[in-house]
């Protein structure tokens, strides 16, 4: 884990809630989520599908639709400014340029029917003011950074014409056009297959030391997190679970959701074992059950754990966890 | 392109010859004769027999396809005894309103109907919204004649703003060419809003539903993180993609529009080839109605051949050859 701690927090999330109504139920996708990620580090965000990392990655550029919905409370610091309560005006002026996102679809995430070269202009237009020769040179630079072989030819393709590998990297070049402070990375692999997933990772960590730049990374899968990210937090049904430095999330898990992930992993010790999983299914976010979320498939669940919500606490220095029996051990206090 | 081109063209022509066969087959059927009409009462049957021997004699329908098809080839679409003209001068004569009116009542369509589908797509269930799909939808239930007759009394009858019918003003038949065009656009405005009305509908809510799958895809919240603005993202990134279905509307509502001339021409009594084309249906005047339909079938072919060509100018995903 790189010295960051000692600088202030290049983005502060504090208590965010981002919940969604419909007719007859709440959802809350995002409840009371609070992290920090330092200049120059990589915070990787775990979970299984609808724990909500998402939403809490797109809360931070405020791209969630409204309605459906909402922004109940919290605080988005990044850079210094509030990002939830900043007018739409200065909100653009901060997306594409200060913070950057990739998503999860290369074959989508690209407007079908306008060039590569005019994809990434548009972003150094707007952000740079940079003419439209300057912006189409420097979208030929973009893409060679990003290893794309034949930039001047590839800079009048249109998406179609690219693997998703290669949209991809486009993508990672459009965010990284005006050297942002923060990526948000959400599941940028997931949709690759496992050597170009491999060799994106790699582009990825290459590129962050070069132009300095924080990362949140997204994905449910673990082998990437220990490739990419400083510290990690693991989400579950919308919450914080776990918080700690990558090294001490594999190596003393505490969490009992935590464990569980890390467990059903395979390896080679555990070819033609049973894998182990985690009893049960994600609760559903409209309807969780009373106590802790994870409570009804813990191994480890006591009767205070279905009569209250445990606090997110430190446990050991930098290592948060929101468990009544952390590592299967009563909290003393 | 060029060779796509040529080659729909090409496949055009069987197309055509089969619709005609269908077409012909239908009116041949049809109960009366073009003699039933032009008959002098004190015609002796001898006479009437000769007659109608002359002018639809008895042949077997295949034959008179046949015959009908070698003399279209050579220009001849057959004669219409009520205007002693043939019927291609009797068309042509005709088209010129019905072009006039079909355009405008689509230029009218698409700048009402495309922007409003826009605003409605963007503030969806908003009351803006409810109230355009209320209006689209009284304007796609509205019968045209109905419509029609009600902006007439309005417009032309109590505020006398408009004229009630005809394409010109008697007293203006012989002024100069620019008056004269002035004075056929000033009675082609009421038709044009009554026909576009429809229309209009139609293309808001095409627009809505092809906006509103555009806005929720991936690409446009890549746009939003972009930092974009709204108005860029919705006109020029998500309208984009959201024009291609539209651009087929606009390939099949070209024969639409004619077609629904029928009825506005014969409410205004526009001297189009709509009304014609009652005229000829009910003076069972068979060559001239072949004729107009075989034109109607020609432009529908032609339309979705220009639409298939603009969806390759629209979408580069799309290349022909």
């Amino acid at each position: 884990m790189t010295e960051t701690k000692t600088n202030k927090p290049l983005l502060e999330v504090k208590n965010l809630k981002t919940y969604f109504h419909s007719h007859n139920a709440t959802v809350k996708a995002v409840d009371d989520v609070s992290f920090e990620v330092y200049q120059g580090e990589t915070l990787g965000i775990v979970g299984e599908s609808g724990c909500g990392k998402s939403i809490t990655c797109m809360s931070i550029g405020r791209l969630v639709e409204c309605p459906p919905g909402k922004y109940e409370g919290g605080e988005i610091i990044l850079d210094g400014e509030e990002i939830l309560t900043m007018p739409d005006a200065k909100l653009r002026e901060i997306r594409g340029n200060k913070l950057a996102y990739i998503f999860q679809e290369p074959m989508t995430s690209l407007n079908p029917v306008f060039k590569i070269g005019f994809q990434i202009e548009e972003v150094l237009m707007q952000h740079r003011g940079m003419s439209k020769e300057e912006a189409h040179k420097a979208a030929i630079q973009a893409l060679d950074r990003v290893r794309i072989p034949n930039p001047e030819r590839v800079v009048d393709d249109y998406p179609f014409a690219l693997s998703g590998g290669m949209r991809q990297r486009v993508m990672i070049a459009m965010a990284l056009a005006c050297s942002p402070k923060l990526l948000v990375a959400d599941e940028p692999t997931t949709a690759l297959d496992v050597t170009i997933q491999a060799q994106v990772l790699d582009l990825m960590n290459e590129l962050k030391k070069e132009i300095d730049t924080s990362i949140l990374f997204i994905t449910h899968d673990l082998s990437v997190i220990a490739e990419m990210a400083d510290r990690v937090m693991v989400m579950y049904a919308g919450k914080v679970v776990e918080l700690a430095d990558v090294n001490t999330i594999f190596e003393r898990p505490l969490h009992p959701y935590t464990r569980g992930l890390i467990e059903s992993r395979p390896d080679m010790s555990t070819s033609g074992t049973r894998l182990n999983v985690i009893p049960g299914n994600v609760p559903d976010l409209s309807d969780l059950p009373e106590g802790c979320s994870f409570g009804p498939r813990c191994a480890f669940c006591k009767e205070n754990c279905r009569a209250g919500v445990p606090e997110l606490v430190e446990v050991e220095p930098d290592h948060w966890v929101r468990c009544y029996r952390p590592g299967g051990v009563d909290l003393d206090n | 392109m060029k060779n796509y081109t040529i080659r729909r063209l090409l496949q055009i022509i069987p197309v055509f010859l089969g619709i005609l066969f269908i077409l012909f087959f239908i009116i041949d059927k049809a109960p009366g004769s073009i003699t039933s009409n032009i008959m002098d009462p004190r015609m002796t049957p001898e006479l009437k027999a000769a007659l109608q021997a002359k002018l639809d004699p008895k042949l077997p329908f295949y034959v008179k396809f046949w015959n009908w098809i070698v003399e279209a080839l050579h220009g001849n679409f057959g004669w219409s005894a009520k205007h002693y003209k043939p019927v291609i001068q009797v068309i042509g004569e005709n088209i010129g309103c019905t072009f006039a009116l079909a355009l405008a009542a689509l230029v009218i369509a698409m700048l009402i109907g495309i922007p409003a589908g826009i605003i409605s797509a963007t503030k969806q269930y908003s009351l803006i919204d409810n109230f355009l799909t209320v209006f689209s939808l009284l304007g796609l239930a509205l019968p045209t004649f109905f419509a029609g007759l009600l902006l007439l009394k309005v417009f032309a009858i109590d505020l006398q703003w408009l004229p009630i019918f005809g394409l010109t003003d008697p007293s203006k038949v012989n002024a100069g060419f620019w008056v004269r065009l002035g004075d056929h656009a000033y009675h082609l405005i009421l038709p044009a809003i009554v026909l576009g009305l429809a229309e209009t509908a139609s293309f808001m809510r095409y627009t809505r539903s092809s906006m509103l799958e555009v806005i929720r895809s991936d690409y446009i919240r890549t746009a939003r993180a972009k930092g974009l603005s709204e108005k860029v993202i919705i006109y020029k990134h998500a309208f984009r993609n959201a024009m291609i279905p539209i651009i087929t509307l606009l390939g099949f509502r070209i024969p639409g529009l004619i077609s629904g001339a029928v009825m506005t021409e014969t409410i205004f009594s526009l001297p189009g080839v709509g009304k014609l084309s009652v005229e000829a249906t009910t003076t069972r005047n068979y060559p001239l109605l072949l004729g107009i339909n075989a034109m109607l079938t020609l432009a529908t072919l032609l339309g979705t051949l220009v639409a298939d060509l603009l969806y390759a100018a629209a979408d580069p995903r799309i290349k022909y050859d």
